[in-house]
C-alpha cells in the first residue's frame, strides 16, 4: 500500500506524487500549446476586407439612389466613356460604389434626390473587398458637376425565377467595416445596419466557386430593408 | 473529514475532466452550417469559357506582387486570346481594373490614351484581348479606379511566338 500523502507546506513533495505531478504538468503544457494551435488551424478565414478609417478621397461619377445609392464612375480606356448615356447603358464602361452614410445608416434616397442622374462629386472613405466597393459618403459632401445630365435608368435583364441558399449580410460591416461581418457572430449588428438603411446583399457561396454578392430588392426594384428584417429563415 | 472530502474532489475533477471536452467537441459538431450551394443556377454563371487552349502560364510578368497570369486561346493556333489572373488572398485593390496597351510604354502615374479596358481583376474569369493585340508585344497595366493610381505594369509581352 501506498502511503504517501500529499502536504501542501512541506517543501518538497513525496517520490511517487511528485514523479506523478512532474508528469501530468509536462502534459498539461504541451496539450494547452498544441490543443489551441490545432483549433485555431482548423478554423475559417475571415477574408479579406478593407475600410480606409480616417482616408477620406474624393469621387466623382453619376450618382443613382434606385434601387439603393450609389455611384456610377466610368472606366477610362473605353472609347466612349465621355457620354454619361454610355456609362448607364454598358456594365463594363462604369464601375458601380454602394454609398452609404456613416454609422450604422444607409444614404437618406430623399435627401439626395435632386442629384439622381447626375453627374457630382463627393467625398468619403473607401470600403471594399473582392471586386466589391463601397463609399462611406461624408456628411453633406455630395454637390453637382453637371445639373443638365439627368439620364434614365439602365435596362433591367430578367433572368427568370431562381431559387438560392445564402446568407442576408449588411453590406457595409461585410465588405470591410467589420470582420468577420458575417455569420452568428456579427447577427446582431446586421440587424441594426439593415434596419438603418444600409443595403442587404445576399451572399451566395460556392462549394468549388467565388462567392457571389447579390443586392436585395423587389420585385419593383425597391429596397427591401424592411422585409429582409421580418423574414424569418 | 479531509479524505471524503478529497475523495469527492477526485471524482469530481475526473468526471468533469471527460465531460468538459465531449460538451465542447459536440458543441463544435454541432453548429449550423455555412449555407452555400453546389453550383450556381446557369443563369447566373457569366458566359461560358470559351478559350480552351492554355498557351502558358507565367509567373514573373508582374514585378512588385506574385500574379500568376495564365494567357487562353479559343483553339489551338486561331482565334481570340484571353488573361486570367490568380494572385494572393491578400491582394486586394479597390476597383482594380485591368489595360491592355500595346508597345513598351513608359507608363508612371496616369493612363495613357491607347489603353485597352480588359475588364475587373477577377481570379475567376478570363478576360479577352482585342484581335489586334495579338499581332503585337504590349503590358498589362492594374489600375486601381477607386484609388485613380496605377497599382502594377507587367513586363513587355508578345501573346504569339515570332
Amino acid at each position: 500500500m501506498n502511503d504517501e500523502f500529499y502536504i501542501g507546506w512541506e517543501a518538497k513533495a513525496a517520490p511517487g506524487i511528485g514523479k506523478t505531478l512532474r508528469k501530468a504538468v509536462v502534459c498539461l503544457l504541451v496539450l494547452a500549446v498544441l490543443v489551441p494551435v490545432l483549433l485555431a488551424m482548423s478554423q475559417r478565414m475571415i477574408g479579406v476586407s478593407v475600410f480606409e478609417w480616417g482616408a477620406v478621397k474624393s469621387f466623382t461619377g453619376v450618382l443613382r439612389t434606385q434601387p439603393y445609392p450609389h455611384l456610377l464612375v466610368p472606366r477610362p480606356g473605353t472609347n466612349d466613356y465621355h457620354t454619361l448615356q454610355s456609362v448607364i447603358n454598358s456594365p463594363a464602361s462604369a464601375s458601380a460604389y454602394h454609398l452609404v452614410a456613416p454609422w450604422k445608416f444607409g444614404l437618406d434616397r430623399a435627401s439626395i434626390a435632386t442629384f439622381d442622374g447626375k453627374s457630382v462629386s463627393l467625398k468619403g472613405t473607401l470600403i471594399y473587398r473582392g471586386n466589391q466597393t463601397m463609399i462611406e459618403v461624408m456628411p453633406d459632401s455630395i454637390r453637382a458637376t453637371n445639373t443638365a445630365s439627368t439620364i434614365g435608368l439602365p435596362s433591367v435583364v430578367p433572368l427568370g425565377r431562381q431559387t438560392l441558399l445564402g446568407e442576408i449580410v449588411d453590406s457595409k460591416c461585410f465588405l470591410g467595416v467589420m470582420n468577420p461581418g458575417h455569420l452568428t457572430p456579427h447577427r446582431a449588428c446586421a440587424i441594426r445596419c439593415i434596419s438603418g438603411g444600409v443595403p442587404p446583399v445576399l451572399l451566395v457561396r460556392q462549394k468549388d466557386g467565388p462567392a457571389i454578392y447579390l443586392l436585395l430588392v423587389s420585385a419593383d426594384g425597391k429596397p427591401v430593408n424592411k422585409q429582409v428584417l421580418y423574414s424569418r429563415a | 473529514m479531509i479524505r471524503p472530502l478529497r475523495q469527492r474532489h477526485r471524482r469530481v475533477v475526473i468526471v468533469l475532466g471527460v465531460i468538459l471536452p465531449i460538451a465542447f467537441a459536440v458543441g463544435i459538431a454541432a453548429r449550423k452550417p455555412v449555407p452555400g450551394m453546389t453550383s450556381l443556377p446557369k443563369e447566373l454563371v457569366a458566359s461560358p469559357q470559351t478559350f480552351a487552349v492554355t498557351e502558358w502560364e507565367r509567373t514573373d510578368l508582374f514585378a512588385k506582387t506574385p500574379i500568376q497570369v495564365r494567357l487562353f486561346r479559343e483553339s489551338v493556333g486561331g482565334g481570340r486570346f484571353a488573361v486570367e489572373f490568380s494572385a494572393a488572398k491578400d491582394f486586394v485593390k479597390p476597383d482594380l481594373i485591368v489595360y491592355w496597351i500595346a508597345g513598351n510604354p513608359n507608363i508612371t502615374e496616369t493612363l495613357p490614351d491607347n489603353a485597352r479596358l480588359l475588364g475587373a481583376f477577377n481570379s475567376s474569369v478570363a478576360l479577352p484581348l482585342s484581335p489586334d493585340a495579338a499581332s503585337a508585344s504590349g503590358v498589362l497595366v492594374l489600375y486601381s479606379l477607386a484609388d485613380q493610381k496605377i497599382v502594377e505594369v507587367s513586363k513587355p509581352f508578345a501573346l504569339q511566338k515570332p
